[in-house]
This record gives C-alpha cells, sequence and structure tokens, in this order.
C-alpha cells in the first residue's frame, strides 16, 4: 500500500469516526457540577481520592510525630522546681530542698556536731535518683577541716 | 500553539479555558478510540465525557505533562470497556469481530474498513496514535504537532512516518 493510499483511508476514518457534536460543553458542564469549579480555593481542581489519602497519611504521621515526641516528656517530667546544677555532676537536688545552705552557714558556726546532724538529713539520691556522694564526700571533707582547726 | 504542557499547567493553576481548548484539541481522538471499542456513537460519547472528566480529576497525577494526550487515551479505552461492562450488549470490537462481524457489520457505526484500519491503529503505541490521530483526523500541520506534543518538528516527522510504516505492516497482516 502506498503512503498517500494509507494517508487517504486515514483522513476517510477520521471523518468516520467524528463526534456527533463537540465534547467541550458537556465535559465543562459536568466538571463545573462535580468540581464546584472556582468554588474550592484549590483551583477548582479536586483533590481525588489520592489527594485524600495523602492528607489521612499526613494526619497520621503528624499524630505518631505528636506521641513520639510527647511519651518521654510524660516518662520524665521536669522538675517544678528550680534545680542547682553543680558545674560537674549535673543538676544535684532542688532548692527549695532542706536543709538550705544559710542552715549549714549557721550550723557551721554553733558546732561540728550540728554540722553532722544537717548533713545526715540530706537526700542520698539527687531528683534523678543519682547518688549524691561526691558532694556528701565533699561536705566530709569540709567538716573534718572545720575539726581539724577545733 | 499553547503546547500540551502549557495548557496543563494552566489548567493545574485554575484556568478552565485551558482545560476546554484540551478537549478541543482530543474530542476527535478520544471519541475515536471509545468508538471503536463500543461501535455505538451514543455511549462513545458518553465515554468520551466520562474520560475527559477522569483526566481532569486526575491531572495532579500526570508526571509528565507532554504525555497527556496518550495518557488521555489510555484513560478513554479503559472508561469504553467499564460503559462495554456496563451494558452487556455493547462488546469491545475485536471479541465483536471474533464472534459474528458479519452479522452485526450493518449494525456498526463504522464499516468494515475503517473499523479494521481502527483496530490496527489502536493497536500502535500510544504516541504514535496520537500524532496519527492529529496529522490526519484532525489535519493538523507536522509543526503543531510539534508545538502540542513539545517535540521537535524532527521527531514528530519520525514518529509519523514510523507509525505509517507500522500500520502499513499491521494492515498487511489483516490482508488489508
Amino acid at each position: 500500500m502506498m503512503d498517500h493510499h494509507l494517508e487517504e483511508r486515514l483522513r476517510q476514518l477520521g471523518k468516520a469516526t467524528e463526534a456527533p457534536e463537540s465534547l467541550v460543553g458537556g465535559v465543562m458542564q459536568r466538571i463545573e457540577e462535580s468540581a464546584g469549579w472556582g468554588k474550592s480555593g484549590r483551583h477548582g481542581i479536586p483533590w481525588g481520592r489520592s489527594g485524600h489519602r495523602r492528607a489521612a497519611i499526613v494526619a497520621v504521621a503528624a499524630c505518631i510525630a505528636g506521641l513520639a515526641i510527647a511519651t518521654p516528656v510524660l516518662r520524665n517530667p521536669a522538675p517544678r522546681h528550680a534545680v542547682l546544677v553543680h558545674p560537674w555532676s549535673g543538676p544535684l537536688e532542688p532548692a527549695n530542698l532542706s536543709p538550705t545552705l544559710a542552715e549549714y552557714q549557721h550550723a557551721m558556726v554553733q558546732s561540728p556536731e550540728a554540722l553532722d546532724a544537717l548533713l545526715q538529713q540530706r537526700p542520698a539520691q539527687d531528683v534523678h535518683g543519682a547518688p549524691v556522694g561526691a558532694e556528701l564526700k565533699a561536705a566530709d571533707v569540709f567538716r573534718s577541716d572545720l575539726t581539724l582547726y577545733e | 500553539m499553547e503546547s500540551d504542557q502549557q495548557l496543563v499547567e494552566s489548567v493545574l493553576r485554575g484556568d478552565r479555558e485551558a482545560y476546554a481548548q484540551l478537549v478541543e484539541r482530543y474530542q476527535h481522538a478520544v471519541f475515536a478510540a471509545a468508538l471503536r471499542m463500543l461501535r455505538d456513537r451514543e455511549a462513545a460519547s458518553d465515554a468520551a465525557q466520562n474520560a475527559f472528566v477522569t483526566a481532569y480529576e486526575n491531572l495532579r497525577r500526570l508526571r509528565d505533562r507532554r504525555a497527556f494526550g496518550a495518557w488521555l487515551l489510555v484513560i478513554a479505552r479503559r472508561e469504553a470497556l467499564s460503559l462495554s461492562r456496563d451494558r452487556p450488549r455493547m462488546v469491545p470490537l475485536e471479541a465483536a469481530h471474533d464472534q459474528a462481524a458479519a452479522t452485526v457489520a450493518d449494525e456498526d457505526a463504522l464499516d468494515r474498513q475503517p473499523r479494521e484500519m481502527m483496530a490496527a491503529l489502536s493497536s500502535l503505541p500510544d504516541h504514535e496514535q496520537r500524532v496519527l490521530m492529529l496529522r490526519y483526523f484532525d489535519s493538523q500541520p507536522v509543526g503543531s504537532i510539534a508545538e502540542i506534543t513539545g517535540r521537535s518538528v524532527g521527531t514528530v516527522t519520525k514518529q509519523i512516518t514510523r507509525a505509517l510504516r507500522r500500520l502499513r505492516k499491521l494492515l498487511g497482516e489483516r490482508g488489508q
């Protein structure tokens, strides 16, 4: 078959397969009816099923991320009071915990026994449950120094 | 003339007139593809409309916007197939041809020769169908087809030549 003959047959086929009337009006009307073109603020392009699915996935991911962030905080809530922070050992104890520094100073002036009694009142653990041995030892050294000068 | 890609991007920005241009551009090709499968002009018109609406609703999913026409033809065939399932009296052309083509030929919207030509055309790759339909159904010059498809004139010319060669071979195999 020659090319021009084939081309002519294609043109004939084109004429035989023409739509009876333009589809433009019907299509645009259906789109406007189904999508509410211009009303959605997304320029009328509907989200479609994939868009809704994507939005749902994003919402679920946001929930999971929120839980992941919130869970450690709930498990170890931050102390509601101020914390003394030692430069080497980190948070040590709540600042309002008795005995206070002023009480130690007062006891120190009174007698070594009074200071010793105050040291016995110190908590054995800091707010995180870690032993406060180093600080107690430091206090002991301080007490022994006092004893030495007596 | 704006390319398919430009028009698709305009539609996605909310330009309704751009989609009307795409419908105008491809209505013949889409209707022909549906008619080949449904053999009923009214049903083909319904399927073609469905195809355009479906394409519009899924336009954001089209990654290669230059391929709008080929993508649309795939949707049109799917819509026609779906409609033929809903209306059992309409059978796809290939099935009807195998069953009793001669007995129903008079009722067909297409005569036998154009129908077989259409069947051969439909078996070409989508991008080749698209250029042949634009060239011979809509009498678009090669330069316009190049603009529409976003390809060079040389590429479109090659596609048309290759498509015609393939079509000739197919028709030869079918004894046309």
